[in-house]
């Protein structure tokens, strides 16, 4: 009997060693057979039964169990995770509409099948509220670290320079909510930021060349209203590269404006703009300072000005402000990487449809965070097709992506070559208008100025 | 010289809503001693109730007003009733304390129902202004003006001859005496609850009309506390005051800091109101109108 006791105990123990050699280890490398459907996102996705795939190997942030509440239950899930600002920093008003639209261009995704027998999912645990805030931002990419394959968002440029040490050392993948002209340089991402649109410094050098054309090719006075750090830098130092080229001259004043969610006030910005009168103010800030600027003007008696705006210094709820809406049709415009809304492609209409099957109400920020999701469709496509969702093969594959169909929303793209090579030059120019739906109206269709067009992007626009 | 001209101006505005706020305060200390720092969030509160009505449900301003100031003031005493009457007879320190976590909770229910968008108020003044004498005077600042104004006015007649008026001075002047001559002193802990909800909630409207109402008000509220304490915290005309002392101040220094003393730094103006009662604590620490208080040693 004693014997029998030993024996079988031995047998417990040498299975157990077995079972945990055999163990799922979240650190390494394991792999699963997929199942079979390839998707595209959009209103005119195509689902095909391929035949089995190949084994596919992954590690952090996949699993080969399908998603918590799946609409494909053959499927393995992939978790993409958020850093964003969602309640009380300077770009709340952006960052919930930009959320969702990632929310839902995966939901789209996985109804149409998923990728090649995988859903992608951005859930509840892995979106997390930075605040804007650059700390929280790194403690972020901290906690997401060991739960998803890469960030679908990581909002604002210090926040994901920030974050970037903790992206290295996991070899994380991440679409930037920002457009720092830094991303397109390998020393500065590590070939790990996604980055879609030209860079803010471009779009300025457009705007300010497309806003002299608009108004006949005559001089006028400039001031720049910028936030500190690389997003108003970035786009200041472009304002700056066009004005000396447009023969504008410097500044006739130049305010760092603080964000009024971090305790800055446009207190001061209003009187040096009042006392500065410049024609162009280019504002580099968040809706809620711009608004606020351009009603202390307007309520002392300052009406002979146009505003610049960068692409996230607008926000579709100022068009429900029935008194300054107007006042802003005939002062504002904005420059925007892409088209707004209500335009007429194949990614804009699949965006439109989404939001309307997800119950979302029209803005800008939906369109870019629609928008932004197109490199990771076309990264985790071809790395399952390679049979290898680790994280240093997805980081591989994404540093010099190529082929990334925007579905006509922006150009194909790629990540490689030279920065000069795959950089992005077009913007668009806007006027505000309350009769479009995101409060924007395109005066041009996508552009590149001469400036643009022959700027030498040989090191980042903005170095802090 | 305009441009002088027009801070202050700006300032004078500016000093109307820090009155509202700040008139909060000196009421709810007046009749319970104790500082109510939860007078930003009653205002994002208050402010929330006037744009609720006015831009969703569509009701015209002063309805609005109206309606937005009963449920400004209900809020006051369900806060009172709930929060402070249970601390009756605990130390002062501790209450303040309360007051600080009400701020907060309050807040959080605020923010809440506001969301991360500007929201319109629904005023009527949009973005007018008349010029006089070469100076642009918004209409949403005389009205502000002239809102005070009323208010004060309101009451100083309520408190000189209403008689919860008389027993809310009687209970400021001493609670014991009051209740034995029959005042109902928790009524006037309810009424002033109630009063210094209303007047954040005005202040919430002046802030939010015209670009809209949004988080960042909470912060701006939080100026009031430097008026009163620049005031005195028991004193109405040290509000009101304190209240110009310190906006006019600050807006002189946005308009001019940045050209003459730059070495001061960005955003030296939100600075100044410390730094004026810093200044006015260390000649006259119960303020300039504060009631010096005398302890037996």
């Amino acid at each position: 009997m004693k014997n029998r006791r030993l024996v079988f105990s031995s047998l417990l123990i040498v299975l157990a060693l077995v079972a945990a050699a055999c163990g799922d280890d979240d650190a390494e490398t394991t792999t699963t057979t997929a199942a079979t459907t390839t998707t595209v996102a959009g209103t005119t996705a195509a689902t095909t039964t391929l035949p089995p795939e190949p084994e596919v190997a992954f590690d952090l942030g996949v699993t080969p169990s399908p998603c918590a509440d799946a609409v494909n239950e053959g499927n393995g899930c992939i978790y993409l995770g958020v850093i964003s600002d969602l309640t009380d920093g300077p770009f709340a008003p952006l960052g919930v509409p930009l959320t969702q639209a990632q929310e839902d261009f995966w939901a789209e995704v996985n109804a149409a099948g998923g990728i090649d027998g995988w859903d992608v999912v951005i859930t509840a645990e892995n979106t997390i509220d930075a605040h804007y805030d650059p700390t929280q931002t790194a403690e972020g990419a901290v906690t997401l670290a060991d739960r998803v394959l890469g960030l679908a968002q990581s909002l604002g440029t210090p926040q994901t320079l920030g974050a970037l040490p903790t992206l290295v050392e996991g070899d994380i993948v991440a679409a930037p909510a920002t457009w720092f002209s830094g991303w397109a340089f390998t020393d500065v991402d590590a070939g790990l930021i996604m980055e879609s649109g030209a860079p803010y410094c471009f779009e300025a050098m457009n705007g300010m060349e497309g806003l002299y054309d608009l108004r006949g090719g005559t001089p006028f006075t400039w001031a720049l209203v910028a936030f500190p750090g690389d997003y108003g830098g970035d786009y200041g130092a472009g304002a700056k590269i066009a004005a000396a080229q447009l023969g504008l001259g410097d500044p006739v004043a130049e305010i760092l404006q603080i964000p009024v969610s971090f305790g800055g006030s446009v207190a001061e910005t209003v009187p040096a703009l009042l006392a500065a009168q410049p024609d162009v103010i280019v504002m580099v800030t968040g809706p809620t300072e711009m608004a606020q600027v351009a009603g202390g003007l307007f309520q002392n008696g300052m009406t002979s000005f146009q505003i610049l705006g960068a692409g996230p210094t607008w926000n579709v709820a100022l068009k429900g402000n029935a008194d300054l809406m107007p006042l802003l049709e005939a002062v504002y415009v904005g420059t925007s990487p892409w088209a707004g809304w209500d335009t007429d492609t194949e990614g804009h209409a699949a965006m439109r449809a989404a939001a309307e099957n997800h119950g979302r109400t029209p803005s800008g920020s939906y369109v870019a965070g629609w928008t932004w999701q197109y490199p990771w469709l076309a990264l985790l496509t071809e790395a399952i097709a390679s049979g290898d969702l680790t994280r240093s093969n997805v980081a591989a594959i994404a540093a010099t992506l190529e082929d990334i169909d925007y579905q006509g929303i922006l150009p194909t793209r790629t990540y490689a070559g030279t920065p000069n090579d795959h950089v992005v030059r077009s913007t668009f120019l806007n006027q505000a208008d309350a009769d479009t739906s995101d409060g924007l109206n395109p005066l041009t269709d996508a552009f590149v100025g001469t400036i643009a067009a022959d700027f030498d992007l040989a090191a980042p626009c903005f170095v802090g | 010289m305009t441009q002088f001209l027009q801070a202050l101006v700006n300032g004078v505005s500016l000093a109307s809503i820090y009155a509202l706020i700040a008139l909060g305060f000196v009421i709810i200390y007046k009749s319970m001693q104790v500082l109510n720092f939860a007078q930003p969030a009653l205002l994002l509160l208050g402010g929330y109730w006037v744009l609720y009505f006015a831009t969703v449900w569509g009701w015209a301003f002063p309805l609005a007003i109206v309606v937005g100031a009963l449920f400004a003031a209900a809020t006051g005493v369900i806060v009172e009733r709930t929060t402070l009457r249970p601390m009756v007879g605990k130390p002062v320190f501790a209450v303040a304390i309360l007051t600080i976590g009400l701020n907060t909770v309050i807040s959080v229910i605020a923010l809440d129902l506001m969301g991360v968008e500007i929201r319109q108020m629904g005023d009527p003044w949009g973005f007018g202004f008349v010029e006089f004498g070469g100076l642009n005077i918004a209409h949403r600042q005389i009205a502000a003006i002239v809102a005070v104004a009323v208010l004060v006015g309101l009451l100083l007649a309520f408190f000189k001859y209403s008689r919860l008026g008389l027993a809310m001075r009687a209970t400021a002047f001493d609670q014991e005496v009051a209740l034995t001559q029959g005042v109902s002193v928790s009524t006037v802990f309810a009424l002033s609850w109630a009063i210094a909800a209303v007047l954040a909630m005005f202040g919430g409207v002046f802030l939010g009309s015209g670009v809209g109402f949004e988080r960042s008000a909470a912060v701006t509220a939080l100026k009031a506390l430097p008026v009163v304490v620049v005031g005195g915290l028991d004193s109405i005309a040290g509000a009101i005051v304190g209240a110009l002392l310190v906006a006019v101040s600050e807006t002189l220094a946005a308009t001019y800091q940045p050209e003459y003393a730059p070495f001061l730094g960005k955003g030296f103006s939100q600075l100044v109101p410390y730094v004026v009662m810093l200044l006015v604590l260390l000649f006259k620490p119960y303020g300039l109108f504060g009631t010096k208080e005398i302890e037996r040693v």
